[in-house]
């Protein structure tokens, strides 16, 4: 199986160690290979269609500019190929902006990054990592729609279940967890998430965007 | 109508201000001091005066049903002691139709009739006055010419003679309060008529308006009898013309009244309708010489109308406000009045009155008018005003909502300002430090370099630089940095065969919440967690929260919390820890048993 599946990685990391780092903990993951490092927006455009990699490891803040025009060009590409961001605290409100670009989640880049190989895999099986901090900016987006912003309808418009799911996550419990308090599968959590996700990213027009901005969401 | 009641009350109203008309006897002629009242003279079959025979004023002669005109010559003596030196004149308040006079044989007021049609100056008063050389010492003759229609009957009144000084203010009250006053009337009924005319023009779905400005179109037909000689028009038409718009009149008011109060009268009006177009047709197709009282005949259907107006109107009396009913109904009446009390001078050969008081009705139905137009008037200036009042409120409250939306924004902006300034700094750390952090623990973890010490001391920066970062965030909630607290510590407790028992419920609350209590908190806690992985060789460790607490167990063997043993394991940890719990308002509470330790933050 790990013949046959294969999937490769770009990363587009500026610093030298990190890079190496994040090289070096994805390649301990059979599935995956490294298939090129760039350290800026150019390079990391130029090996992405060369390489045309499955996933893309990328950093916001790079020299020549940010990350989130590799995650523009991830999500135009024409083949299959998701973007995750790589964050050093996973908090920043510029993993939102990430997010509605299309990054589908982050990986954190300090600490240890053992668990780094299986967050990259649960993101090509379809999951999306979520932080709580990225959870309250959603519920914050929801409700400061509903709280009757004049164009009125909410930024994101989530089920209750979605709302509660989002809540939980917000308070730092993990979806195993959440699971079991609503007594539904951890995968079934997942399934949530990523249709938060997928909202999120629906609602990703410019106007969107403007508005969040203007509220001082992004 | 189902109720003859109102009606009976009308007519006694009506019978009673007509009484009250009558005994006032306006216009009665009196003796005037220092004049001379003519009541005695000679009536003669010839301008010459043949045949005369005596008479006493008022004369009235009989009315005859016969067509064209008659003419009867009237002779007087004025006896004179001396000749006065200023002018003189003869007043003449009441006469019908026309009077050629002349004193001494010479003419001085009119003209013969020869074949012209008489003057209509029923209404109007004649003064003559008489230069002082007509006039001679001893018996001077007075000669009266009346011209004027059999079928009304020719009228002299009692006349004055005597200095034009004293009589013209007499004849000036007596041509103001008859002619003049139908003079006057005819200009009001025309501009009110012209005004009523362009408001419904403005406003054609209220034909009320058309109705009210046809009314005063028939009234000034009526004003121009009264107040005019119309004999240019010829006898004939001419009474038929006026006589019916009178009927018109009365009918056009009934239909306003009806509108006004809201009752359908549709059949009543039917019948009043058939009824002048009957006056219109008997009217033109009678014999000449019965036109005067076959018109007079019909005169019973306006006065009816008029009565009923008052009758509807007192039967739903309920249905107009108080006021306007009075005034309505007051003047209305007058209106009746007076138009039964002209019926009765018209009617009757002799009345014993002699003025006309029929072209006063027009002002009292001006004053109706005025009223309604002024009620209403004021009615929509007061719902203008109301709604000026609430259109002023209105602004006032807008205008004060946009002072605080402006005060808002330039808070908002001033915030903005501060809150991109922070996130410049935060940048900063996070991409400067913080990167800086990472590259060099990566450095170290890539090439096997450095040791433990610095290691444990870069990690320690780098979660400290976490905590701060966090606690900055501007809409930082403490279970969720406990959150992003855990997400972070997650990778270490799993290298220390750790996991965390996470029980996070309601948000906690702190009594003075900001970045640098939110930090001091996270820092207690992280803390206490780390102190937890070195020290207490545990396998769980619980994370607890409500409103006013946050707790931190574990199931390790736990330690003396003595000053000293504490201490020995913990450094100046505690200390601290306690230090910043009570700098947030918080209580530090440690217990520690075999079973294992918790610190417990409690505040209120």
């Amino acid at each position: 199986m790990a013949e046959t599946v294969s999937h490769s990685v770009l990363i587009v990391e500026d610093r030298h160690e990190i890079a190496l780092r994040l090289k070096a903990a994805i390649e301990k993951t059979p599935e995956l290979t490294v298939c090129a490092v760039a350290d800026d927006v150019d390079g990391g455009l130029n090996q992405l269609f060369e390489h045309k990699p499955r996933i893309v490891l990328v950093d916001l803040g790079l020299p020549d500019g940010s990350g989130i025009e590799v995650i523009k060009a991830v999500v135009a590409a024409n083949w299959t190929c998701e973007a995750l961001v790589v964050s050093i605290f996973g908090d920043e409100a510029r993993v939102i902006e990430a997010l509605r670009a299309g990054a589908r989640g982050y990986v954190l880049k300090s600490g240890s990054l053992a668990n780094i190989g299986n967050d990259v895999l649960s993101v090509i099986e379809g999951g999306s990592p979520i932080s709580p901090q990225i959870a309250r900016h959603l519920l914050a987006m929801v409700s400061s729609g509903a709280a009757g912003s004049p164009e009125g309808s909410p930024l994101i418009d989530l089920t209750g279940r979605e709302t509660e799911i989002l809540n939980a996550v917000a308070k730092g419990y993990k979806r195993r967890e959440i699971g079991e308090k609503l007594g539904i599968s951890t995968g079934t959590v997942g399934n949530h998430i990523n249709n938060i996700y997928q909202k999120l990213n629906v609602n990703s027009n410019t106007e969107a965007i403007a508005r969040a901005t203007r509220m001082g969401l992004l | 109508m189902q109720n003859s009641r109102p009606f009976i009350i009308v007519l006694a109203w009506i019978a009673g201000l007509t009484s009250l008309i009558w005994v006032l006897d306006i216009g009665s002629i009196k003796p005037i001091d220092g004049t001379v009242m003519l009541t005695q003279g000679r009536s003669c079959e010839t301008p010459d005066c043949a045949e005369p025979v005596d008479i006493d004023l008022p004369l009235h002669y009989p009315e005859l049903y016969a067509a064209g005109h008659e003419s009867r010559y009237l002779s007087f003596d004025l006896p004179l002691q001396d000749v006065p030196d200023d002018l003189q004149a003869l007043y003449l308040p009441s006469f019908a139709d026309e009077v050629f006079l002349r004193v001494n044989g010479i003419p001085v007021y009119g003209s013969e009739l020869m074949d012209r049609q008489p003057a209509r100056m029923w209404n109007i008063p004649v003064l003559a006055t008489i230069p002082p050389n007509l006039l001679k010492v001893g018996q001077n003759r007075i000669d009266v010419a009346l011209y004027g229609y059999p079928q009304e009957g020719l009228v002299l009144e009692r006349f004055h003679f005597g200095s034009a000084k004293v009589l013209v203010p007499h004849y000036n009250w007596r041509f103001l309060t008859s002619a003049g006053m139908a003079r006057f009337n005819l200009g009001f009924m025309a501009v009110a008529g012209i005004m009523l005319g362009i408001i419904w023009a403005a406003r054609r779905s209220e034909a009320i308006y058309a109705v009210l400005a046809t009314s005063c179109a028939f009234a000034c037909i009526i004003c121009i009898h009264f107040g005019f000689d119309t004999s240019v028009i010829g006898y004939r038409w001419w009474s038929l013309i006026w006589q019916v718009s009178v009927s018109i009149y009365v009918f056009l008011i009934f239909r306003f009244c009806n509108h006004y109060i809201g009752e359908d009268l549709k059949p009543l009006e039917n019948v009043s309708l058939v009824l002048i177009a009957a006056e219109l047709v008997v009217g033109s197709l009678v014999p000449a010489p019965y036109l005067f009282d076959t018109l007079l005949l019909f005169k019973l259907h306006p006065s009816l109308l008029s009565f009923l107006v008052l009758a509807v109107l007192l039967g739903n009396r309920s249905k107009v406000d108080g006021h306007d009913l009075r005034i309505f109904f007051f003047f209305l009446s007058m209106a009746s009045a007076m138009g039964v009390y002209e019926l009765y001078i018209i009617a009757v050969v002799d009345p014993g009155r002699n003025q006309h008081i029929f072209q006063f009705m027009p002002l009292a139905m001006l004053c109706v008018c005025l009223w309604l137009v002024i009620s209403r008037f004021m009615l929509s200036l007061r719902s203008y005003e109301e709604l000026t009042g609430t259109l002023k409120q209105t602004i006032a409250a807008k205008t004060e909502e946009l002072r605080l939306t402006y005060e808002k924004l330039g808070e908002a902006e001033r915030l903005k300002a501060i809150n991109d300034e922070r996130q410049r700094i935060m940048l900063d750390l996070h991409d400067g430090i913080g990167g800086q952090l990472v590259n060099t623990l990566a450095y170290m973890q890539n090439n096997g370099k450095g040791d433990a010490v610095i290691r444990t001391a870069l990690e320690d920066a780098l979660r400290d630089l976490s905590l701060m970062l966090d606690s900055l965030e501007t809409d930082a909630s403490i279970s969720t940095l406990l959150g992003m607290l855990r997400t972070r510590l997650e990778a270490l407790l799993a290298e220390h065969a750790l996991e965390f028992d996470w029980r996070i419920d309601d948000e906690p609350d702190l009594p003075n919440a900001g970045p640098s209590q939110t930090l001091n908190l996270l820092r207690i806690v992280q803390e206490s967690i780390t102190n937890i992985i070195k020290h207490a060789g545990a396998s769980v460790i619980t994370v607890a929260s409500d409103r006013n607490s946050i707790s931190i167990s574990d199931n390790g063997n736990g330690f003396d919390t003595g000053p000293q043993e504490g201490r020995k394991r913990h450094g100046h940890g505690l200390a601290g820890m306690r230090r910043r719990a009570a700098s947030i308002g918080a209580e530090f509470d440690l217990t520690s048993d075999a079973t294992g330790t918790t610190v417990r933050l409690v505040w209120r």
